[in-house]
């Protein structure tokens, strides 16, 4: 991917690019053997048309340090050349380097040729080294012999600082004497940066354990926690200086340490309502040993059964509790998930660098942290979305009949776990199938397989098993649609609710983090198009960043938009991770140069990929490094939980999280001892998902109205009959602020619009009503039971 | 799959096995995560790639091994239930051992009946132990892990013990039939109840009390017992601690409607 190689899919790319230390690889492309006429000519679009692929590509292993004065050496044994597609005729090979400017090639005595900037700066002595291949390991004469007779093809190519070298036949590349083995496991400097990062872990502890006390200092030490957790190693990685294993390492090492944070702030329990009501769907399977039980909390999980099935059964094999299972099946799906995304990316590019880069990126995701790591069923199927999607790349790639075998079991095993989930697999296997088939010729029609084979599971699961899904959906896809009419019909916005504003600086984060996204993203597309690039992957990778952006629109459609939004960039993410990772890595000019004719926009960019050094490979890193944690920093703020609610601590009405406290936990125990099963139970957002999960009863979300009327009156009678209302959880402390969301019931009437807290008469009126019993009081937390006759 | 790599495989899968079905927590703690992610993901890794042939990397196989157990995990046992199974420890192991087993020896079976490697293959590159991998490897993560695993165990026991706060509270039974003087019987209780006097009144919807009666806590702060209000009167019941003046808990039993 990128401006990469197609790997050798014979082999595993940890071992065909990780050499003598598998640090820093520098990956060059192939491009067009260079007319005799003149350097211009190769540089001009005209030569692009030759049809040369993206697979004819040179990697060029570069894992020897940089030397402190900024000196990049090139070994001969670690370059390897892939060019099984089309005949690379001249075995040419372009290094540019924008800092370099040939001087002189100097055969150093162990055959390595020197090619020294003309200026010789002090400062900024860019020296590139390149050991030629067809050198013998004598030294001495020979070696210089060699290099000189290389150097006969070298030339500068003007006004590029571009050097051109010619490598000998691959004929003489085959005598070479076999490279001794190396150490492929080195994990570098991975050891000590997680070591860093786990001292993140450690400030992020005590700022939960700061904020749980209302600590002033908490917040403080949170964001400096969560900087190191994360930058040390998005630094590591952009120094592209780590081979497979440091970067696989680096990769595992912080999505583990970010799991931490997710895990630290709710530790005991699980909080969130979401995770309640899939602890109920996996209890169910423990205690009845049956599969698509009635779930009142959640209804369409039952017909997703993936992830309950996997805690269920790691409950029952290991004798843990349901949530410590639970906890332990989210935190491994999720290292799954990144660690797929690593496997897709790196064998798709061949560069660990950029298949860390896009990992650390997709850990800027709004809801990577949170959401795509819960218990959750889409948790259970992310992972599954990855492996389809490299099983894929795989098959496409020569990998055989086993790997359409492993992708069919990973469309079954999404489909069986998330609803949207399977819906995204399948416009991405189709995405990925229609890049190559017009990218390729002939028209590779088994590309088609996949997304039809998906296309049947998922509806034939739907048809068959999980019908009721359809209803589940229909709403959001009702109120997306009413959003849309509100935004290009002119409806009023009364019909889609009013959305929260969003702090200044919060916004300004998230549109910065967004602007330089977009830049990355059309540096990638302009650099493709003026390249005529006809990778598929690399423009299926493009048409999903587009979508991204598309759907970071869907943000300002009402009260429900920033929750498209962010489910859409679960997985609209992905390639745009990819995205920025082949800008970030490659260097991909954000600014072009002019060409001769002066145009700057429609130059075509010089053959090959820059090897960085010195100066300007550090201005990089730091960018880099700045830019994703801004990104994070803008997940952070914009994701879950909440800005108010980043931090555990006392209890917030209608915080989600914050609002489970062992008042409403009782008083749902309470519920489930003393109530009958499906008896409808209505209250405030915490308390329906209490009492639908820990409580066992039917809930009922639609109560708004009762609460929010001063009396009860017939029309309250009304509603409640309507609903079949049996009992109300009434939590006093809802009258103590407004909502940290803009609701405090599911359908609030009042959502968008409560500048003050439920009153006392509101909330005390249930006193006073003949038809209702109070049957439980906890001090803070109440239960009404309806009389009827 | 070499003949001592699968005997190892096989005897793990059996004693993961015994653990998980007969075993206490530490036991069948570890047999049970390493039946769920580890063993027949592994077994099916082996079966399924080619024997001597690199046709997935380290890190594919890697990643492969958690995604194949539970695949199997989840694809096992929505077959087992199709079947008309049920889904508990017992079948549930079985499904994940056998498949373990089966993978294991296809696997071998498999290298048996493959041809040997080409000559001009190359054998996949092995880690190099050297004594500076210690210090340079082990001895930082090592530290990440001691780092992480202890803000883990402290970040919990905060959270529970800001969590562990006592509730007190005083509940009621729907009340039964009204009996024939017109009375009905409620069955209430309590829990949480700290040491002291706590004294019960009843009283009608005009304020009045109507009963009154002492409530003695056992030993872990509970109480249960049954009072008696009258059917067509709406009572206030009210839990007072010692001699405080505002009620403790009250509850409210409405009329028969």
């Amino acid at each position: 991917m990128g401006d990469q190689p197609t790997p050798d899919e014979d082999g595993a790319p940890e071992e065909t690019t990780a050499e003598p230390q598998p640090d820093a690889t520098v990956v060059i492309q192939a491009v067009e053997p260079v007319e005799e006429t003149g350097p211009a000519e190769a540089e001009s679009p005209a030569d692009d048309e030759t049809g040369l692929q993206a697979d004819d590509t040179v990697v060029v292993k570069d894992d020897t340090v940089i030397v402190k004065d900024d000196t990049v050496i090139v070994k001969d044994d670690t370059v390897i050349v892939k060019d099984d597609t089309v005949v690379v005729q001249d075995d040419t090979v372009i290094v540019k380097d924008d800092t370099v400017v040939l001087k002189d090639a100097v055969a150093v005595p162990d055959d390595t040729v020197v090619l020294k900037p003309v200026t010789g700066r002090d400062k900024d002595d860019d020296t590139v080294i390149i050991r030629l291949p067809s050198a013998p390991k004598t030294g001495g004469t020979r070696a210089r012999t060699a290099g000189v007779s290389a150097l006969t093809t070298v030339r500068r190519q003007a006004g590029e600082e571009t050097v051109v070298l010619t490598l000998p036949p691959a004929a003489q590349q085959r005598e070479e004497p076999a490279p001794a083995p190396r150490d492929v496991y080195s994990l570098g400097w991975a050891p000590w940066v997680l070591a860093v990062s786990s001292l993140g872990v450690v400030l992020v502890a005590l700022a939960y354990a700061g904020g749980r006390h209302e600590a002033g200092w908490a917040m403080a030490a949170y964001w400096t926690g969560q900087i190191l957790v994360f930058s040390p190693v998005v630094f590591r990685l952009l120094s592209r200086l780590a081979g497979v294993a440091e970067s696989f390492v680096l990769v595992m090492g912080l999505a583990a340490n970010q799991y931490m944070l997710k895990w630290m702030y709710s530790p005991d329990q699980f909080r969130f309502p979401d995770e309640l009501q899939h602890w109920l769907a996996t209890t169910l399977i423990t205690e009845s040993g049956e599969l698509f039980r009635p779930n009142n909390a959640l209804p369409p999980a039952v017909h997703f059964p993936g992830l309950a099935e996997m805690g269920a059964g790691v409950s029952l094999f290991t004798g843990l509790p349901v949530t410590a299972a639970g906890t332990i099946v989210a935190g491994i799906a999720h290292l799954m998930f990144v660690g797929l995304l690593f496997a897709a990316v790196l064998r798709a590019g061949n560069s660990p660098a950029m298949a860390g880069v896009a990992c650390v990126t997709y850990a800027t995701a709004m809801h990577y942290l949170f959401f795509n790591s819960m218990f959750l069923y889409a948790t259970a199927a992310l992972p599954y979305f990855m492996l389809t999607v490299w099983a894929q790349r795989r098959w496409r790639t020569g990998g055989g009949p086993t790997f359409l075998a492993l992708a069919v079991a990973g469309i079954a095993m999404t489909t069986v776990s998330h609803h949207v989930t399977a819906f995204a697999l399948v416009a991405t296997l189709l995405l990925l199938a229609v890049t190559e088939l017009a990218l390729e010729r002939p028209r590779p029609w088994a590309a088609l397989i996949p997304p039809a084979v998906a296309l049947a599971v998922v509806c034939g699961w739907i048809g068959f098993v999980a019908r009721d899904v359809i209803a589940y959906l229909r709403a959001p896809v009702q109120r997306l649609a009413a959003s849309l009419n509100q935004l290009f019909g002119g409806a009023p916005a009364e019909q889609v609710g009013v959305a929260t504003p969003v702090p200044l600086a919060q916004l300004a984060v998230q549109g910065l983090g967004l602007l330089g996204l977009l830049v990355l993203f059309l540096a990638v597309a302009r650099d493709m198009i003026v390249r005529k690039d006809r990778d598929t992957w690399r423009w299926a990778a493009l048409v999903g960043g587009a979508v991204f952006f598309a759907g970071n629109g869907a943000r300002f459609l009402g009260a429900g938009g920033p929750e498209i939004a962010g489910r859409l960039s679960t997985f609209t993410y992905v390639p745009m991770s990819i995205i920025a990772a082949i800008a970030i890595v490659h260097a991909v000019r954000i600014i072009p140069d002019k060409d001769q004719d002066g145009r700057r926009w429609r130059s075509v960019p010089p053959p090959g990929i820059a090897v960085t050094t010195g100066r300007r490979l550090t201005n990089q890193v730091y960018i880099g490094t700045t830019l994703l944690t801004l990104l994070m920093v803008g997940a952070r703020t914009g994701g879950w939980p909440p800005v108010s609610a980043l931090l555990p601590g006392p209890y917030l009405p209608a915080a989600y999280e914050r609002s489970v406290d062992v008042y409403g936990v009782d008083s749902a125990r309470w519920q489930a001892e003393n109530l009958p099963p499906h008896t409808r139970v209505g209250g405030d957002i915490t308390a329906v998902a209490l009492s639908s999960t820990y409580g066992r009863t039917d809930p009922v979300r639609e109560v708004g109205p009762l609460f929010w009327a001063s009396w009860w009156t017939s029309a309250e009678e009304e509603l409640a009959r309507r609903l079949a209302v049996d009992y109300l959880v009434v939590d006093r402390r809802l009258g103590d602020r407004v909502p940290e969301g803009n609701a405090y019931f599911q359908d609030d009437p009042m959502a968008g619009r409560i500048t003050e807290p439920l009153g006392g008469t509101q909330l005390g009126k249930f006193d006073l009503m003949p038809q209702m019993s109070r049957v439980y009081d906890n001090g803070v937390v109440r239960i009404y039971r309806r009389e009827t006759s | 799959m070499k003949p001592v790599r699968a005997g190892v495989l096989a005897g793990l899968t059996v004693a993961a096995s015994v653990a998980v079905e007969f075993g206490p927590l530490p036991v069948s703690l570890p047999g049970g995560l390493l039946l769920a992610f580890v063993l027949p993901g592994f077994a099916l890794n082996e079966a399924i790639f080619r024997p001597a042939r690199r046709d997935i990397g380290v890190v594919e196989r890697t990643v492969l091994v958690p995604s194949l157990s539970l695949a199997v995990l989840v694809l096992g046992g929505l077959v087992l239930w199709t079947t008309g199974g049920h889904l508990n420890r017992t079948s549930w192991m079985l499904v994940c051992a056998v498949t373990t087993l089966v993978a294991t020896g296809a696997a071998y079976y498999r290298t048996l009946r493959a041809a040997p490697a080409p000559a001009g293959e190359k054998s996949p590159p092995v880690p190099r132990n050297t004594q500076d991998r210690l210090i340079r490897d082990v001895l930082p993560l090592t530290l990440a892990v001691l780092l992480v695993a202890g803000a883990g165990v402290w970040s919990y026991a905060d959270s529970v013990h800001t969590y562990d706060v006592p509730v007190s509270t005083l509940s009621a039974q729907p009340p039964g039939p009204v009996d024939a003087d017109g009375n009905r019987a409620v069955r209430m209780s309590a829990t949480g109840l700290g040491a002291g006097e706590w004294t019960m009144v009843l009283s009608d919807a005009a304020g009045v009390e109507v009963d009154r009666r002492e409530v003695a806590p056992d030993g872990a702060g509970g109480w249960s017992g049954e009072v008696t209000v009258p059917g067509d009167q709406r009572v206030t019941v009210n839990l007072f601690r010692g001699d405080e003046a505002a009620a403790f808990r009250t509850l409210i039993i409405s009329a028969v409607p």
